[in-house]
């Protein structure tokens, strides 16, 4: 009886096990890729009518401009993200990063490196403030609680912006120096993915995830006409 | 000359090089605007004066440091009439470092003093200008031409800054007296004198500037009336100070005016104090106190009796975008010679965009 039990349990457990390709279908996949910006994207040339007196001794750095792409799952359902802390410096009146991906609930400090005054402040209306002014090595950070787009500036220098991206799920990411990027842990079927660039806009693109997969998706930008 | 001038840098402007494919990562060129409306209505409602200011600040670089810059201006006057200006049109040179270097040519922006820094509608604090920028002097003694106390504009020039981190230093020479207002396209203007500008700043602490400059030139040439027989000059002097930190901005400035005349020298003297403050993100609150006193002609008796100008200004702005902002306020005059203050309610919005 004791054994004919034992049969029966092995079964059972046998049979709720599911197949293997039922336990791909259900993990989560991944999307990697490369984004290329072909054409030259320029920033704000700093200048001013009435120059202050001092002349601040900033020179302006260039940043590679794949930095400033934000890479998202277009149309994912809220999700809670664990929160983050990212940085956005001010050096050498720029924004660096001038972009940056959070996700809802994280914070964005933002040190002053420049030996001046900056004034950190948005209007946008997820979230508005305004840092004041506060010298080199000091810092401010900033809470972001609803998703959406910050548009970030400094009141003195008006070639200075910056965005922030708020997310309420945790499929983003920003690419790498080279363009590289890998979206982790994607729910597996037909998605878009969207590359977003603050002049350049939307860039969607469609793509198959499978579980326990990887899909390649590149993207250039912008997209070249037909 | 000045039309050639204006043509050469305008021309300066449009064909500067855009950027290149593949080379540095900011644009050969800038533009902003502002537009400004501002509407002022007498205590009890007896007038109303409704202003306009437009203006572009359009700079291209030349490469190794050197832009040009112009801000053509447009202002509709009290009078009805339209005021077009160009206040800068210049060549600049900036080598940025350790120790900075500016150079620049042309119609330059005013080398003395603090307001002069804040002349576009969105970088002044109140609704109303300094008035020792714009309000002219009493005639200080029969025949002679009306003065400002620190004139806003100047037609051509040249100047040289130098800064490090604490110390900033500059040297000009302008080719009339900045007591004296000129227009690019005014058929009539005053003679030419040159002037010769000596400015130091010291910033002990990043926010905190302490400053000064003298200004010495010709302000009457001779022949300009029959009773002036030379050249007289005069001799400007000024200290400023602006501090600021956190949420607050504080700024003054002093101006003297030592002036010869037919009859030995004359003084003209005037401050102002004023300061901003950040409420909220979008809430701020502005005022500035100023004073000025000059001798003032009077050809009923023919003596020279000293007056006064007074004025506040209180406003509170609200910036309804990063580029819009509306501001209300009060604002209070005695003017020259006037025995009672001029109380205005104002209201003002201000539109600047930058473009590139």
């Amino acid at each position: 009886m004791r054994v004919c039990a034992l049969a029966v349990a092995l079964v059972a457990a046998a049979l709720a096990l599911p197949s293997g390709s039922r336990v791909a279908a259900q993990q989560p996949g991944v999307v990697r890729g490369r984004v290329v910006i072909d054409i030259p994207v320029p920033s704000r040339r700093p200048t001013s009518a009435y120059p202050t007196r001092t002349i601040t001794p900033a020179t302006l750095a260039s940043a590679s401009e794949v930095r400033h792409v934000v890479i998202f799952l277009k149309g994912a359902t809220a999700q809670a993200a664990p929160p983050v802390r990212r940085e956005i410096r001010q050096h050498n009146e720029q924004f660096i990063p001038r972009v940056v991906a959070v996700s809802v609930g994280s914070e964005v400090t933002f040190p002053n490196d420049d030996p001046f005054y900056h004034n950190v402040f948005s209007l946008s209306r997820i979230r508005s403030f305004n840092l004041g002014r506060y010298p080199k090595g000091q810092t401010r950070t900033v809470k972001f609680d609803k998703p959406g787009i910050v548009k970030v500036f400094c009141d003195i220098h008006s070639h200075m912006t910056a965005t922030v991206r708020v997310f309420d799920h945790p499929w983003f990411t920003v690419p790498d120096e080279n363009g590289n990027f890998e979206l982790s842990g994607l729910p597996p079927g037909a998605r878009e993915v969207t590359a977003w660039h603050e002049r350049l806009g939307d860039t969607t693109l469609p793509v198959r995830v499978e579980g326990g997969r990887a899909a390649t998706v590149d993207f250039v930008l912008p997209v070249p006409a037909q | 000359m000045t039309r050639a001038t204006l043509a050469l840098l305008l021309a300066g402007l449009v064909c500067a090089s855009p950027a290149r494919a593949q080379g540095p990562t900011t644009h050969a060129v800038a533009i902003d605007t502002t537009a400004a409306v501002d509407q002022a209505v007498t205590e009890g409602g007896v007038q109303s004066r409704t202003g306009f200011i437009f203006d572009a600040v359009v700079s291209a670089g030349l490469g190794r440091g050197f832009e040009v810059t112009a801000r053509p201006y447009l202002q509709r006057l009290p009078s009805g009439e339209w005021n077009r200006q160009i206040w800068i049109a210049e060549l600049r040179y900036e080598r940025r470092g350790r120790y900075g270097v500016r150079a620049e040519a042309g119609l330059i922006p005013s080398p003395i003093g603090l307001a002069n820094l804040t002349l576009r509608p969105a970088q002044n604090p109140t609704i109303a200008q300094p008035a020792s920028l714009f309000t002219p002097l009493p005639t200080l003694e029969a025949g002679a031409p009306r003065t400002t106390l620190m004139g806003a504009v100047y037609p051509y020039g040249a100047s040289v800054t130098v800064s490090g981190t604490r110390w900033d230093a500059r040297a000009a020479i302008l080719d009339s007296s900045p007591l004296r207002t000129r227009r690019v396209f005014g058929r009539v203007n005053p003679p030419r004198l040159p002037t010769v500008v000596y400015g130091a700043g010291v910033t002990p602490l990043v926010g905190l500037r302490v400053g000064a400059s003298v200004a010495q030139g010709g302000w009457r040439v001779a022949g300009e009336t029959p009773a002036v027989t030379a050249d007289q000059h005069a001799t400007i002097v000024t200290a400023e100070a602006e501090y600021s930190v956190g949420f607050t901005k504080v700024s003054g400035e002093w101006v003297r005016d030592r002036l010869d005349t037919r009859g030995g020298h004359t003084v003209a003297t005037g401050w102002f104090i004023q300061g901003q403050q950040t409420i909220t993100p979008r809430w701020f609150a502005a005022g500035r106190v100023e004073r000025m006193a000059a001798p003032a002609y009077l050809p009923s008796t023919g003596a020279t009796a000293r007056q006064r100008l007074q004025g506040v200004e209180a406003i509170a702005g609200y910036r309804a975008t990063p580029d819009v902002t509306v501001r209300a306020g009060y604002r209070t005059r005695r003017a020259f010679g006037q025995p009672a203050f001029l109380n205005q309610f104002t209201v003002s919005l201000v539109w600047f965009q930058r473009w590139i």
